[in-house]
């Protein structure tokens, strides 16, 4: 299924500002146009998911770690704020996060038929910049955030 | 009565928001024992006496399919309540799901309003009353 640039960008809009309101009670804002990349990585936290139906391709997203923190913390409370295990629990949180993201897009893509399919998200060890395909900028709770979108 | 909650999820997050919601939804004084995916659950059923099974299917070393297919083929966990909370709708899979016995299939991110309706379906009792 080949799908137009502009109906993925619409579907991934809502389907992200669905989950991040849904799962971390945040609002998502200032959707920038698809494109836009973040220039310096640092600081930033990032995970990733393959979405296997009923499209073939890979989402990536990444959050400002001062941010993620936040919302983290606003989800898990107590439990989240072990500073020992900060990096352990961001990613445990980005992971739930783009694995709700690709799975309301996929199914907002499937439509009645609800054949759809994901692989495990996983952290996003090291930044490369390049190769990721499309990227799309936009704010949670006004800090800068960014979605790739590879190969839909 | 429902005294005893296994939530099975590959994430600490999810774990964390599935409780939070059966807290809300009523559940506050039940005791919640926690999985990171089936096979840990196993453990955990094997030990201890549980009364609600609320389990992801996507996840590593034994996935939620398998899981529930373990439960509902053993005599002793057969009857086991089991609410599935996934992030994929998947028509064919909810089918067999529901044809093993699940009694609901919720998506993520659940809302303490999705677990009131599926449990109060369920007739099973909240542990305050």
């Amino acid at each position: 299924m080949k799908l137009s640039e502009s109906l993925v960008d619409a579907v991934l809009q809502e389907t992200v500002r669905e989950s991040f309101e849904l799962l971390a009670f945040a609002e998502v804002t200032d959707w920038e146009e698809p494109g836009s990349r973040p220039v310096e990585m640092d600081g930033y936290i990032g995970a990733r998911i393959q979405i296997r139906k009923p499209v073939s391709g890979m989402l990536s997203l990444f959050l400002d770690r001062e941010s993620c923190a936040g919302l983290a913390g606003a989800v898990g409370g107590e439990v989240f704020s072990d500073s020992s295990r900060e990096t352990e629990i961001l990613r445990d949180f980005m992971n739930e996060l783009v694995n709700t993201i690709a799975g309301r897009f996929a199914a907002a893509l499937a439509g009645e038929a609800k054949m759809t399919g994901l692989g495990l998200p996983a952290a996003i060890e090291e930044w490369e910049g390049e190769g990721w395909g499309r990227g799309i900028g936009f704010h949670v709770d006004e800090k800068q955030a960014f979605l790739f979108v590879e190969g839909i | 009565m429902v005294k005893r909650i296994l939530i099975v999820d590959d994430s600490q997050t999810a774990r964390m928001v599935i409780r939070r919601c059966l807290e809300i939804a009523g559940f506050a004084e039940a005791e919640f024992r926690e999985a990171a995916h089936g096979r840990d659950a196993l453990a955990i059923l094997r030990d201890t006496d549980i009364d609600l099974v609320l389990t992801d299917l996507n996840m590593p070393e034994m996935t939620g399919q398998a899981l529930i297919r373990r439960l509902k083929s053993s005599p002793r966990s057969c009857l086991l309540p089991v609410i599935v909370i996934s992030s994929l709708p998947n028509e064919r899979e909810e089918e067999y799901l529901r044809s093993l016995g699940v009694t609901a299939i919720l998506r993520k991110p659940v809302s303490p309003m999705m677990l009131t309706a599926a449990i109060t379906a369920m007739n099973l009792d909240c542990a305050e009353e």
